[in-house]
């Protein structure tokens, strides 16, 4: 290969992700901007223009607390996530090897669902009529059978279920692949076993935690049917409100300026994590 | 007895064996060395000692005191893993500090516990430091600091040495042997290398199979091993097959008379082995020596040379210093000459 053929083909490897990044990444996102300073002309579509006047109708009590909901929302479903997959992921480690592929397979199951069945299944298992209020009116621990949905504790197991598999992803490698030899260093020193996990496994696993965290937080921000399948209006996300502005209220302009915002919001506050996490380290 | 005992230890994964029935006592003070080829069960039977797992039959006792039910970090030993196992988020010193920080010792005593510590192990200055900042000889220093910063009852080592280049490992051997000998703590450390365990111990304990074959003073196990298995494994050994006739033996077609072979075989069995280390075998001319045969390769390493001899369908190694090698060539015919009386007849080794 000469050198020109060299330099040729390593222009074309480099060529084709960046068309791909460009072509559904930055120009798709580039219209969203674009639109989002256009003007909605009523009972039409939108028309070009330079109007800020989607961004202002955004600066208002009302999103303010829709924003507010949404980042609440998702920060809780990736703490509990995270917190259920980390304790899950370490037994999961310290079972035999096809034990853990088996169980893998299965966790990894969920993923193939989509947001839709994992919204209509606990919907209907939260239920009054055919829930588990009925197993548990018949086990005698509660009267009679009621309905758990829709409210915040439905909208947050939804939440929690579909993060789940993500946050035990990214940690069981990491925890897989510490040296187990470590924690058992730390018992031969004196420390109890629980007291040597979280002085040895937990610190050493920081980064992964916070990649998780960051994971299921982004991932949930993005949820748009379970706020409206599990939760009250009021639980209702900046996703659920932009869907309806783009595909109900026909306001694409509106919709593609809370996007905007969101995303950058968004990226502000992952960025600022990474920052804080990469300083203490 | 003071000291350590291991009776009757099994140990099964499954339906698999790693150890059966082992049987080890070692004295209070001494240090002993568990030796065994790749996966004979010498981390098994380390991590049964310290507490780590439990056995599926037999225990362990340490001064008269049954260890079953003390876990792990009630039993105050200390043990350096064959990864070592430091803690890479925290610095030297407060990887030998762990121990005393897990007592809620005060940050006075832990300090200057530390500067002992590394005082010790020759590290000083040096507790500052990150993990990922020290050369594979000074993590072997930090995690032996840190096995010993509470003087524990017993120390387990786990092949600490084999990551070293043989230079520094040969370096560290003395030292370590210098400093358990100085701190006077009874001491396990597993090894497959032979000549470690030669250097270091008071007490070896040849393993295989999930056995333990023999167990002694080093120069006992080398000049009396019980089977082939050990005599090849401790030292080098040639290990002629021959046939016992009244007293007298049929060594490779010759007779010859030897009384004087020190004899580990079950008596009666006719069929056996006749090890003879290469220091025990000296060339002279053709017709003198109780076997002959023809040279085959000659090593000469300066101080020492080794020569290869064909005799029969066998090949006898024999070591001399260079002073008394006589100069023969490949090729050369010469007379086998074997110090009968340093030599052992063994049963076959059944594996
Ligand atoms: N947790 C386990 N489950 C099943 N088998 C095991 C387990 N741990 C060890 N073994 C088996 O037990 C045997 C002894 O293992 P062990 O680690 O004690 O060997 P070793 O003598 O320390 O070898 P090496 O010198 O290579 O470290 C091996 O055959 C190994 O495969
Ligand atoms: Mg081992």
């Amino acid at each position: 290969m000469t050198s020109a053929e060299r330099v040729g083909s390593s222009i074309l490897t480099a060529a084709i992700p960046a068309a791909m990044l460009i072509c559904f990444f930055v120009l798709p996102f580039s219209i969203m901007v674009a639109v989002s300073f256009f003007e909605r002309v009523q009972g039409a579509f939108f028309e070009p223009a330079f109007v800020l006047s989607n961004y202002e109708r955004f600066l208002s009590p009302f999103f303010g607390s829709v924003l507010a909901t949404s980042l609440l929302l998702a920060a809780g479903a990736s703490v509990v996530s995270v917190a259920v997959a980390y304790p899950f992921a370490w037994m999961l480690v310290q079972f035999r090897r096809r034990g853990q592929t088996l169980i893998l397979v299965f966790v990894l199951a969920v993923l193939s669902l989509s947001e839709v069945i994992i919204g209509f299944a606990w919907s209907s298992l939260l239920s009054r009529t055919a829930g588990i209020g009925n197993l548990l009116a018949f086990a005698g621990l509660v009267d009679a059978p009621r309905s758990y949905t829709p409210g915040l504790a439905a909208l947050m197991l939804g939440l929690c279920y579909l993060g789940l598999p993500y946050a035990v992803l990214v940690i069981y490698p990491a925890l897989s692949r510490l040296d187990p030899a470590i924690p058992e260093a730390a018992r031969m020193l004196g420390a109890s076993p629980l007291r040597a996990f979280l002085g040895t496994v937990v610190p050493l696993s920081r980064n992964t935690i916070s990649g998780a965290l960051i994971l299921v937080f982004v991932f949930s921000l993005g949820a748009y049917l379970l706020p409206q399948l599990l939760g009250r209006p009021q639980h209702w996300t900046l996703s659920v409100h932009i869907t309806d502005q783009a595909i109900f209220q026909s306001n694409l302009p509106f919709a593609a300026a809370m996007a905007v915002l969101f995303l950058m919001i968004s990226l502000l506050l992952v960025g600022v994590s990474m920052l804080l996490g990469r300083q203490r380290s | 007895m003071s000291g350590l005992v291991v009776r009757n230890v099994s140990k099964a994964f499954g339906a698999f064996e790693a150890l059966t029935g082992v049987s080890i006592e070692i004295s209070s003070g001494h240090l002993a060395c568990l030796l065994g080829p790749s996966g004979c069960g010498k981390t098994t039977l380390l991590r049964i000692v310290a507490g780590l797992d439990e056995p599926s039959n037999g225990a362990v006792y340490l001064d008269g005191q049954k260890l079953s039910g003390v876990p792990a970090h009630r039993r105050e030993f200390g043990m350096v893993f064959q990864s070592l196992a430091l803690f890479p988020h925290l610095s030297v010193a407060e990887n030998i500090a762990y121990p005393l920080a897990i007592r809620g010792a005060s940050r006075k005593t832990r300090a200057s516990r530390v500067r002992e510590m590394l005082e010790l192990v020759r590290l000083q200055g040096l507790g500052k430091r990150r993990i990922h900042q020290l050369s594979g000889g000074q993590r072997q220093r930090v995690a032996i600091a840190r096995g010993l910063a509470l003087k524990p009852r017993l120390f387990l080592l786990d092949e600490p040495l084999s990551a070293l280049d043989a230079k520094l490992r040969e370096h560290m051997q003395v030292e370590l042997r210098q400093l358990q000998q100085r701190l006077g703590i009874t001491t396990i450390l597993v090894t497959h290398d032979q000549r470690e365990a030669m250097t270091l111990a008071d007490h070896v304990i040849v393993m295989d199979n999930g056995k333990a074959l023999q167990s002694g003073p080093p120069l006992e196990i080398y000049r009396h091993p019980v089977n082939s298995f050990v005599a090849e494994f401790i030292g080098r050994t040639n290990l002629i097959p021959c046939r016992r006739r009244g007293d007298r033996l049929i060594v490779l077609g010759s007779e010859v008379h030897a009384g004087s072979v020190a004899d580990q075989t079950t008596v009666g069995q006719q069929e056996t082995v006749l090890s003879v280390r290469p220091e025990h075998v000296r060339l002279c001319a053709a017709d003198k020596g109780v076997l002959t045969g023809a040279i085959t390769f000659v090593r000469d390493l300066g101080s020492e040379i080794e020569v290869s001899i064909a005799v029969g369908d066998i090949e006898i190694l024999s070591s001399m210093p260079a002073s008394s090698f006589g100069g023969s060539g490949v090729g050369d015919r010469v007379g086998v000459a074997i110090e009968f009386s340093q030599c052992n007849l063994l049963s076959r080794d059944q594996r």
